[in-house]
């Protein structure tokens, strides 16, 4: 099954990487530009997270894990194992969304509504390591912390600015670790985690 | 021989040092009083004169908004030839460019039509507006199920949509409400704008609805315009282009396809006929003799035309000219048969009494369409008349003047051609042509009439399958049957979509119909939102409510405050009318298709698509007893006015063959001294143009062509060409013993010119693309051909003629 030794073998890269995190960078001083190019030699890889939504209308943040999948130019899947399974893949310009216990299947242009693009490329521009869209929907901070970095986008639209507020990105090397996003309806904290091992 | 006359000898030398010169005198008076013309006359290019007038209530409404109804303010587009990003960046450009042109009241291209001003009132109104607004919505049951489904969402990758309207709206009338306007929709998202689905090269689409009424036809152009504008200023890439469709289109297209034509055909055949007349007549002289009877009458057709209706409709004119071209028979038929030594004057005297029945004949079968009750024919029937009279009158009066001491005369005909047209006369074989038209005509069961209105618009085919194909993709197609409201007020419109929509509930729950479009969809009643207002429970209730569905979820107190507060401001909002409607542009341009005002009388549209059961459904809404309501059978009522116009049309046209017969008659009576000898007269004439009708209807049969109200009016145009030479021919009386054969011969000679050059025009109009033309053409020349055939076969054979 070629889908599967592909998946096992970036699985494998991915493990690699993670193991020796200095292995690239060891020596070079971590700049966006830098980040950005090891982030884009990475073609594919897999992990899981943890999310946990806080929304000042809930007492108590929701929490929900699953297994993320980047494959280059432009593929992220984001799977949502538990408590409820959904699948959310964004590819080119479309995004797709499934909840199987509801049966449901949404399809949707990512510029069907504003500010879905922005919210999509603040993750998906970062893996691809493409400065030029991200920085065409963000101003973007960015320092080195520690033995890894962290990046700070704000939306450049007034309008989405109204809905998403700022995402906030840790990583080492060429490897995300955390989102932070604050937007209307909350602060999403998604940390990112080696892919379960079931894989 | 002289190009400016040839070698007969002038009888009157001296008489014009320049012979030509009156004659192209009075051609430049005529070129420059048609200038002058052209100018002061308003034509116009409305598609509602193509249509004829309605007889029941059903057709009435329908071609009522055919002319001014909504729709017709209703542009559709489509851009393509382009990758999809650059399609998305013209259709944004395009769209803005419309919007800032201030001539829409609404462009429409994406999502984002929907501004922030109108999500707002929308949003405000939600309980009053949603269908979803039931009381079991805010009984706790129902609310805990929508508060868990919420929780639920919140999880999901939709959390802050969800999470932006959820807790104001936990209910989730918002979003039923704009799920309700979606509808069927078929348009596809694309880079934030609609594109066609399914097609194969991608297409970007636009809706545009102007502000001017449709039947302001500058304003409907400059529509258009606007948006060749909007797309030329947005720079398009090499190969993108705009497809623009609607009512606004059409009349411009047809006027363009009709004008296309008519100059081709004009020049075309024009170029022919000259090169017949100079092969005939060798005389540029002869061109412009003709020339001056043809350019009056079609001036004082267009001129009677516009001083009785105002302005000229495009293709009246069109039609009309080319109709016109058998004026030219006039002069041929003067020039021809003079006589040697003849005086142009004293020919003209000698003819007239023929020339002027033929004429009076033609233009009292024309005179009927006058009569017919469907403009474009009276125009027409007005045009030919007119121009028939004032051609004959010019060749009887103004040409012997203009031509002084001119002696243009034909050459002989080729000998084999002469043979064989003297091998035809007073022939009987080709009489057998009028039974086996006769049996095939029996056998086929009749002609066949057309019963499509669109046949009878010059609207280029290629046009209306773009409508066609841009109102599917945009999800608006053409509709089958319509549900037609009336009331005094918007109110009372709302109410009766409303008892139709109930009415229509059960048809599409048991699958008769696939659903239906309403006005009160978008807007509803204001009985029918005081009636939600009313089951909104109060703060108090609601908040206790809330508590107890809240119950064990781990919702904050306070966390749907929002809700709490639009529920409680719905109770007081005055009900949402066509007045208020200001700050929903997207909204009132949904709703100005289905509900508008004319004439202190409002209209509402329901439209079912999908009809399954169309029994069941003529069964409901008479079920309803409503005299304001009323179903309408698109294509059976415009196949019944097509069919009406056609039986009137034929009516008149037959009544007006009965009068030729009786004017003939009369006329041959009188002199031939006695009424039984006219009738005998009057048959022997009418017999090869009844012939020539029979024959033509039964190849215009074989060959496939249904019959329009234009085909009666070229077969009452064919069948007055055709008397001019039963008459001609009929009637050619020796003039001096000897000379019997040389006057047949002329006779003759002047009738085969008259045939070829009328042949030339009309026989080409059936290469238009035009189908009104096509179908006048092929039945004036069928018809002038079996005509002359007919009348030369039952011509008194001359025995004189070797």
């Amino acid at each position: 099954m070629p889908l599967l030794s592909c998946s096992r073998r970036a699985a494998l890269r991915l493990a690699v990487l993670l193991a020796w995190p200095g292995a690239v960078l060891a020596q070079t001083a971590v700049t966006l530009e830098s980040v950005m190019a090891a982030l884009a030699a990475r073609r594919s890889g897999e992990a899981g997270f943890t999310e946990s939504k806080e929304i000042p209308e809930l007492d108590a943040p929701l929490r929900s894990t699953g297994t993320l999948a980047w494959a280059a130019p432009d593929r992220l899947e984001k799977h949502t194992l538990a408590p409820v399974e959904e699948i959310l893949r964004v590819e080119g310009d479309r995004l797709f969304l499934a909840r199987p216990a509801q049966n449901l299947q949404r399809s949707m242009g990512l510029d069907d509504v504003p500010e879905i693009r922005p919210l999509v490329e603040s993750i998906r521009a970062t893996l691809a390591g493409d400065l030029a869209t991200l920085q065409r929907h963000f101003e973007i901070g960015f320092r080195p912390e520690g033995t890894g970095w962290r990046m700070w986008l704000t939306p450049r639209s007034l309008r989405v600015r109204a809905a998403l507020q700022s995402v906030e990105i840790t990583g080492r090397g060429g490897e995300l670790t955390s989102l932070l996003t604050r937007g209307n309806e909350g602060t999403t904290r998604l940390v990112i985690t080696p892919p379960p091992a079931s894989r | 021989m002289g190009v400016w006359g040839n070698s007969f000898p002038r009888p009157f030398p001296g008489m014009s040092r320049h012979p030509a010169a009156r004659l192209l005198g009075a051609l430049l008076v005529l070129a420059l009083l048609g200038a002058a013309l052209l100018r002061g006359v308003t034509f116009r290019a409305e598609m509602s004169d193509l249509l004829p007038p309605g007889s029941t209530p059903g057709a009435e409404f329908l071609l009522r908004e055919l002319r001014s109804g909504a729709a017709t303010t209703l542009l559709l587009a489509g851009i393509e030839g382009a990758p999809e990003p650059e399609l998305a960046r013209l259709s944004r450009a395009v769209a803005e460019g419309l919007r800032a042109s201030g001539r829409f009241a609404f462009v429409g291209n994406g999502v984002q039509d929907l501004g922030e001003a109108e999500r707002n009132l929308l949003f405000r109104y939600r309980y009053l507006l949603s269908p979803a607004t039931r009381p079991a919505l805010f009984e706790a049951p129902v609310l805990r199920e929508r508060m868990v489904a919420l929780l639920d969402g919140l999880r999901s990758a939709a959390s802050p949509l969800l999470a932006r309207f959820g807790f104001a709206d936990p209910v989730g009338a918002f979003f039923a409400l704009l799920g309700a306007w979606m509808g069927e929709s078929h348009v596809a998202l694309r880079e934030g704008v609609w594109f066609a689905e399914g097609s194969a090269a991608p297409r970007a689409l636009i809706i545009a609805r102007g502000k001017a009424s449709g039947l302001d036809l500058d304003a409907q152009a400059a529509a258009v315009a606007a948006f060749h504008t909007a797309f030329t200023a947005a720079k398009p890439a090499e190969g993108a282009r705009l497809l623009v469709s609607g009512p606004g289109v059409f009349s411009t297209a047809a006027a363009a396809a009709v004008r296309a034509d008519v100059q081709m055909i004009s020049l075309l055949s024009g170029l022919l006929i000259a090169a017949f007349l100079w092969w005939r007549y060798r005389s540029l002289l002869m061109l412009a003799a003709v020339a001056v009877p043809l350019l009056s009458g079609t001036l004082a057709g267009t001129l009677a035309v516009a001083l009785a209706f105002g302005a000229v409709n495009g293709a009246a004119f069109g039609f009309g000219m080319t109709m016109l071209g058998i004026i030219a028979d006039y002069p041929v038929l003067l020039v021809t048969q003079r006589r040697p030594q003849e005086r142009l004057d004293a020919t003209a005297r000698r003819l007239w009494p023929t020339l002027r029945l033929a004429a009076a004949a033609a233009t009292l079968g024309l005179s009927a369409m006058l009569a017919s009750g469907f403009p474009l024919l009276a125009q027409l029937g007005l045009f030919g008349a007119t121009g028939l009279l004032t051609g004959v009158a010019v060749t009887r009066w103004a040409l012997p003047w203009l031509l002084p001491g001119q002696a243009i005369g034909p050459r002989p005909l080729p000998r084999p051609l002469a043979r064989a047209l003297a091998g035809l006369r007073g022939a009987r074989w080709p009489l057998l042509a009028v039974p086996l038209a006769a049996l095939a005509l029996l056998a086929m069961g009749g002609p066949r009439w057309n019963r499509d209105l669109n046949r009878l618009s010059p609207v280029p085919q290629a046009q209306r399958d773009l409508d066609t194909e841009l109102r599917r993709q945009l999800g608006a197609p053409d509709v089958g049957v319509l549900i037609a409201l009336r009331g005094a007020d918007a109110e009372t419109v709302l109410r009766a979509a409303e008892r139709v929509g109930q009415a229509l509930g059960p048809m599409v729950a048991r699958g008769a119909l696939g659903g239906f479009d309403s006005p009160a969809r978008f807007l509803p009643s204001t009985a029918t939102q005081h009636a939600r207002q009313a089951i909104l429970p109060s703060a108090g209730a609601l908040r206790a409510r809330l508590a107890e569905a809240a119950a064990g979820l781990p919702f904050r107190p306070g966390a749907f405050d929002r809700f709490l507060t639009g529920v409680t401001e719905s109770h007081d909002l005055p009900p949402l009318t066509p007045a208020g409607l200001a700050e929903a542009p997207a909204l009132s341009a949904r709703l100005a298709l289905l509900l508008s005002e004319r004439g202190g009388v409002w209209q509402g549209l329901v439209v079912p698509s999908g009809v399954r059961d169309l029994p069941a459904l003529r069964a409901t809404v008479a079920g309803l007893s409503d005299p304001d309501i009323l179903l309408i059978e698109v294509k059976a009522e415009t196949e019944s006015v097509v069919a009406t116009t056609t039986a009137q049309a034929l009516r008149w046209a037959a009544l007006g063959g009965g009068a030729v017969f009786a004017l003939l008659a009369l006329v041959l009576g009188r002199q031939r001294g006695s009424a039984g000898a006219g009738l005998r007269a009057a048959l022997r004439t009418a017999a090869p143009i009844a012939g020539a009708l029979l024959v033509t209807l039964a190849l215009l049969a074989l060959g496939g062509q249904l019959l329009t109200p234009f085909h009666l009016v070229a077969l009452l145009l064919s069948a007055g060409v055709g008397m001019d030479y039963a008459l001609f021919l009929g009637s050619a009386a020796p003039a001096a013993p000897g000379e019997a054969a040389a006057e047949a011969e002329r006779t003759l000679g002047s009738v085969l010119n008259c045939t070829v050059t009328t042949l030339l025009t009309f026989g080409l109009l059936a290469f238009c693309s035009t189908p009104v033309l096509r179908g006048i053409g092929l039945t004036v020349a069928l018809g002038v051909a079996a005509a002359f055939t007919l009348a030369l076969a039952l011509a008194p054979r001359l025995r004189t003629h070797p």
